[in-house]
């Protein structure tokens, strides 16, 4: 049934959006919410609503995989390893849906599809088919298709499989964590290419955490991956045969008999200069297609699912949504294929989901389900885990549809036809450039940011499109480009989400715009915006040592009166939630991180906690530099944002008047959940 | 290597803390059971032998063999009283009874049951390991927390943490008797059980047979530390609600890594029947790896937070069996059997559930395919096991047990490990008992082509 959908021509498209536009008044009276009213930002909730999918009390569904099947129900797999069937999942006519139990203990399965008439699980250690013979609703029969070694470590995952276009099963398996990535065990870290004759090829490695995977419309397979080791920042990247895509520990394997992969462990340096920059002068380390700047798109990149004939979310068919798992959203990346090479950017898209969001898949109405879980890790959706489903309200949204690289600079186009004066200012727009170190540390500051000036903009006759002529293009780096003083034409509404970043791995050949005294920016604008760039940045962090005092006071003859252990237990949380001190206490605290994630540790004033931990999260892509810290006078003491594994030592005097001070991990996605308390009495 | 050694510190604290408390703990005391003089009323009913054997299915048989070392009551209700009364204690000893039997140990006057009846699901105060009150009023006793017993016939391991009554200067009681914790064959079965007054006794321990012979070995006590009070400086952390799984109406087949003798079995899977008959499974290696009876699994350490150890727990008395492959082929039967058959040559095919929902497990493994099956037995408490093997190569041979000791009791019953568990093979079978540099093994030569094994395990 989910395949009758019909497709509509696009001329006709566009004019069902075009009425859709006009009746936009109406719509909006029956949303829940009041719809965004002239020159008023449109909220997400009313363009996507979310209906929460109903679990029954007791059921802990924490989602590891999900697949519709052909009579409209939809399967769940789970960490805990049940399989559930889910019927009628959408709520209908205000029914509860009905739970079946299909399967049950198998190994954490994060990953489940239907392929020819069968569901199949990844579990640990491996890929089992499911049948139920004698027809009575329940798996009788687990076959195990492929199975794979293991070392025993909780962070070999194994996620698929994804049914390639030549029907090829594709399997992913994540390294392990010893306080870094390891692969302890043969293939951790790689792809692997079942043929449907049953023979297991190696196909790609280089991944580090490869939760989700995805066919474009073009049948070309695509992962996301996450922040740690070598990984500066979360992305999608385009996996072909024989790809390295940039974490060395999987080459332990290259030499395997039928690995396509020829790099070694020792071609990897690690010098922290820009991926691209290595992958010049290193032939076989593939950068990825689009990044994804950390806690700004997301934190914990999970599942990916592309935008083909099955969804109905609005006007981006064929791009793909990127859930992230910490940051409980989704964002949306628009890609192109330059010189043979896949780029493009990375937008907001929806967020506010209820858990972790790790899995999604379309429903047969084309709204989006979204499962989740959070357990052990954390998010911003403050559930344990959950079922939800995206819907699009049929409202156009007024959002940058998809830039496009030009061979001077790079191309807008919009959902809505854009207000034309404000396209034409310079000042609606803001770019910069920067790119991540590639090194084994953690994670990566934003390095080499720079800002891009307008030289000329140019706006298509049908207002969909502008064209912004730069001073230069940055080949291989993350372009921001910000577009908030745009306004639709309709309406003089401002940008559901006002930036994107492209990632731009080829500048492209072709005509570039003539600049004429029509699309010339004055000259005045540029000025005033170099006067604003911060210029180039080392990417050190800088470290305010009046409230990260490293050595003890010199005053301070006794020592300190209280030497604090702090550490970390698994699942964001200190070691110690409550420390009682008295006021004035001379204070030695050192802060050992001890989880497979970075932390920091900052005490800010009573009951500012969350107003810290929000100013953290604005800090951007800059924030990583900055430890974290906010400049604010509710920061009062903090150590510095460590790695796994390393510690650091301050030195403070307690505040004299008594009261509960929070302490917090400001890292984006952790404030939330990472706190204790210091009282001073 | 960092991130290992900032663990040290907190590490180094727990260990000096139950330091402390073992240093205070004295030597353990064995009761020597070369003669009857450590009891006060020997009798005629008490004897030692050097060994014994008791059928796991008919009430009263019992074999012996001349000696000591053993303390044995073939006949009905006396009570052996030893002469030294061990106050605050921890008392430990092995025992085996006859199917049927009653017997009980009593600790100053509390009586704890050593009954057979290890079929049952959830025990009586009048089972095993049950703790019964001799009071007028109150509780007639106090059940096991769960049923952690053996087959009759085999022996079982008591251990008894036992707080005496304080009395002051002028013989008013100050604080009651108390069962610190009973331990059943590496279960806890009881945990700081408050006792009701029975009054003074000159009762020390002892042991009574009933309704069926009864044997007694390794017995031994200790003096208790002095009770430690509770840590106040200590941090405090609420417990972690445990996460515990029971098959209800069908088994649970649960795939887990599982921790075994040598290391973390990765592909391991535990199958629990309603009927509280358990066993792990190596689908890696086609190796029977445990059983046990009663409660299941304790999932915590693979669904609480991110499931760091990803081990499922079992939470009865478990039997470690060999982890050893089920079948290797030998060059002659007195060739040395493979420690583990390397990954890539064992093809795990998965299982499949016949209509109760117990599972086959196949594989292949060279050129054979092989079928594994486990049946829970509910007239012995035991796991039947059938294998048929297809398409075998010559020389193909099946284990079925491997321990120091393996005794032929006759009629195809087996007592493994100075009787830890039986083997029951079919007479029709005839099975090579041999010797290997670590003690024995138990095989038995497959047919070529198509062959059947079956055998049961008895505990």
């Amino acid at each position: 049934m989910k395949n009758s959908q019909i497709t509509i021509p696009p001329a006709i498209k566009y004019l069902v959006y075009g009425l859709l536009i006009t009746c936009f008044p109406l719509i909006a009276k029956t949303q829940n919410k009041p719809a965004a009213t002239a020159g008023e930002k449109q909220q997400e909730d009313v363009i996507y609503p979310i209906r929460t999918v109903a679990i029954p009390q007791g059921l802990m569904l924490e989602v590891g995989g999900m697949a519709l099947l052909p009579n409209d129900a939809l399967a769940v797999s789970t960490r805990r390893g049940e399989v559930w069937i889910i019927h009628n999942p959408y709520m209908k006519n205000g029914q509860l849906p009905q739970y079946r139990l299909f399967a049950r203990g198998l190994h954490e399965v994060l990953g489940l599809a239907y392929i020819k008439g069968d569901l199949y699980a990844t579990q640990r250690s491996e890929l089992t088919r499911l049948r139920d013979l004698d027809g009575n609703g329940e798996a009788d029969e687990y076959e195990t298709i492929y199975s794979w070694p293991l070392s025993g470590n909780y962070h070999e995952y194994s996620y698929g499989p994804l049914l390639d276009k030549d029907g090829n099963m594709l399997l992913a398996l994540n390294l392990g964590w010893t306080g870094k990535e390891q692969s302890l065990s043969k293939w951790k870290g790689w792809m692997l290419k079942l043929s449907p004759d049953g023979k297991m090829h190696p196909f790609a490695t280089g991944f580090r955490s490869p939760a989700g995977m995805t066919l474009n419309n073009a049948g070309d397979v695509f992962y996301v991956e996450n922040q740690g080791g070598w990984v500066g920042s979360g992305f999608i990247a385009h996996v072909e045969e024989g790809d390295f895509h940039g974490h060395p520990e999987g080459l332990r394997w290259a030499n395997q008999p039928g690995s396509p992969v020829k790099l070694q462990i020792k071609d990897i340096p690690n010098t922290g200069e820009p991926m691209f920059e290595v992958a010049k002068r290193m032939p076989g380390i593939k950068t990825p297609a689009v990044w994804f700047p950390h806690t700004i798109l997301g934190i914990s990149t999970s599942g990916v699912i592309n935008y083909d004939e099955h969804g109905k979310m609005g006007p981006f068919e064929g791009q793909l949504l990127v859930g992230d798992q910490g940051q409980s959203k989704i964002i949306r990346v628009a890609m192109e294929k330059v010189k043979g090479v896949y780029q493009g950017a990375a937008f907001p898209f929806r967020e506010g989901f209820s858990s972790g969001l790790l899995r999604m898949t379309w429903g047969s109405d084309g709204s989006l389900f979204v499962g989740m879980t959070s357990r052990g890790w954390g998010s911003t959706g403050r559930q344990l885990y959950g079922l939800q489903r995206l819907e699009w309200s049929g409202i156009m949204p007024f959002e940058i549809k998809s830039i496009s690289a030009r061979p001077d600079g790079f191309e807008l186009e919009f959902t809505m036809p854009v207000d034309e004066v404000s396209a034409r200012k310079a000042s609606s727009y803001e770019l910069s450039s920067f790119t991540y170190k590639y090194h084994s540390d953690y994670g990566s500051p934003a390095i080499n940011q720079g800002k891009r000036s307008i030289k000329a903009i140019a706006v298509s006759p049908d207002k969909m499109r502008v064209r912004l002529v730069l001073d230069s293009l940055k080949e291989g780096y993350i372009h921001e480009v910000k577009a908030e003083g745009i306004r639709a034409a309709e309406g003089h509404l401002p940008l559901m989400h006002n930036y994107g970043y492209y990632t731009l791995n080829k500048i492209p050949d072709g005509e570039k715009l003539t600049i004429s005294a029509e699309n010339r920016v004055a000259a005045e604008h540029n000025m005033a915006m170099m006067g604003h760039s911060t210029g180039k940045s080392s990417g050190t962090r800088s470290v305010p040592s009046a409230k990260h005092q490293a050595k003890q006071p010199a005053d301070w003859s006794d020592g300190p009166d209280r030497t604090i252990v702090l550490g970390t237990r698994p699942g964001l949380k200190f070691d110690t939630e409550l420390i009682t001190v008295k006021p004035g206490t001379k204070i030695k605290l050192t802060f050992a991180n001890n989880d497979d994630m970075q932390h920091n540790f900052v005490l800010t004033a009573p009951g500012a906690a969350n107003q810290v931990g929000e100013m953290a999260l604005k800090l951007g892509i800059n924030g990583e530099k900055l430890n974290y810290v906010p400049s604010s006078p509710l920061v009062l003491f903090n150590t510095l944002l460590l790695q796994p594994g390393k510690s650091d030592t301050i030195y403070f005097t307690a505040p004299s008047k008594r009261g509960e001070y929070p302490y917090l991990c400001t890292y984006p996605g952790h404030y939330m959940i990472m706190r204790g308390i210091l009282k001073v009495e | 290597m960092k991130f290992i050694l900032k663990k040290v510190p907190l590490l180094l604290i727990s260990t000096a803390l139950s330091f402390g408390a073992m240093a205070q703990s004295p030597a353990a005391t064995n009761v020597p059971l070369t003669s009857l003089n450590s009891f006060r009323n020997a009798g005629n009913d008490w004897k030692l032998y050097s060994w014994t054997s008791m059928d796991p299915q008919r009430p009263g048989k019992i074999k012996v063999k001349p000696g000591t070392g053993i303390l044995v009551n073939t006949k009905n209700e006396t009570t052996l009283v030893m002469e030294s009364q061990p106050g605050d204690s921890e008392i430990e000893f092995d025992f085996m009874i006859s199917k049927n039997s009653r017997p009980s140990v009593f600790v100053q006057g509390y009586e704890i049951k050593l009954t057979d009846s290890h079929l049952k699901q959830v025990p009586a105060f009048s089972d095993m390991a049950g703790i019964v009150l001799s009071a007028q009023t109150g509780p007639k006793g106090f059940p096991a927390s769960m049923n952690a017993a053996k087959a009759p016939g085999l022996w079982q391991h008591l251990k008894i943490r036992f707080r005496a009554p304080r009395f002051d200067a002028s013989g008013a009681k100050i604080a009651g008797a108390r069962f610190e914790d009973i331990t059943l064959n590496g279960v806890l079965v009881h945990a700081q059980t408050e006792l009701p007054d029975i009054g003074k006794t000159n009762a020390g321990l002892a042991f009574k047979g009933e309704a069926g012979p009864v044997a007694f070995r390794n017995v031994s006590y200790r003096q208790l530390p002095q009770a430690q009070p509770s840590p106040s400086s200590g941090r405090y952390r609420p417990a972690t609600n445990p996460i515990s799984l029971d098959p209800t109406d069908s088994p649970y087949i649960l795939r887990s890594f599982l921790n075994f003798n040598s290391g973390k079995r990765t592909h391991a899977v535990s199958v629990g029947s309603p009927g509280g008959i358990n066993y792990s499974y190596d689908l890696k290696q086609g190796t029977l790896l445990q059983v046990w009876r009663g409660q299941f699994l304790n999932m915590t350490d693979m669904w609480h937070e991110r499931g760091e150890p990803q081990t499922a727990k079992p939470l009865g008395s478990v039997i470690l069996l060999s982890e050893e492959p089920a079948l290797a082929v030998l060059s002659d039967p007195s060739a040395t059997w493979p420690a583990a058959i390397p990954f890539d040559d064992f093809a795990n095919k998965g299982y499949s559930l016949d209509a109760n929902g117990l599972p086959t497990f196949r594989y292949r493994l060279g050129t054979a395919d092989i079928a594994d099956k486990m049946e829970p037995d509910a007239n012995s408490g035991g796991l039947r096991r059938s294998i048929s093997i297809e398409n075998a190569p010559a020389n193909m041979y099946m284990v079925i047990a491997r321990s120091k000791l393996i005794e032929a009791l006759g009629k195809g019953l087996y007592s493994v490990n100075n009787s830890e568990y039986f083997i029951r093979i079919p007479k029709k079978t005839k099975p090579i008992l041999r010797a290997t540099a670590s003690g024995q093994e138990l095989i038995i030569p497959t047919a070529r082509q198509s062959s059947q094994v079956s055998y049961s395990i008895i505990w």
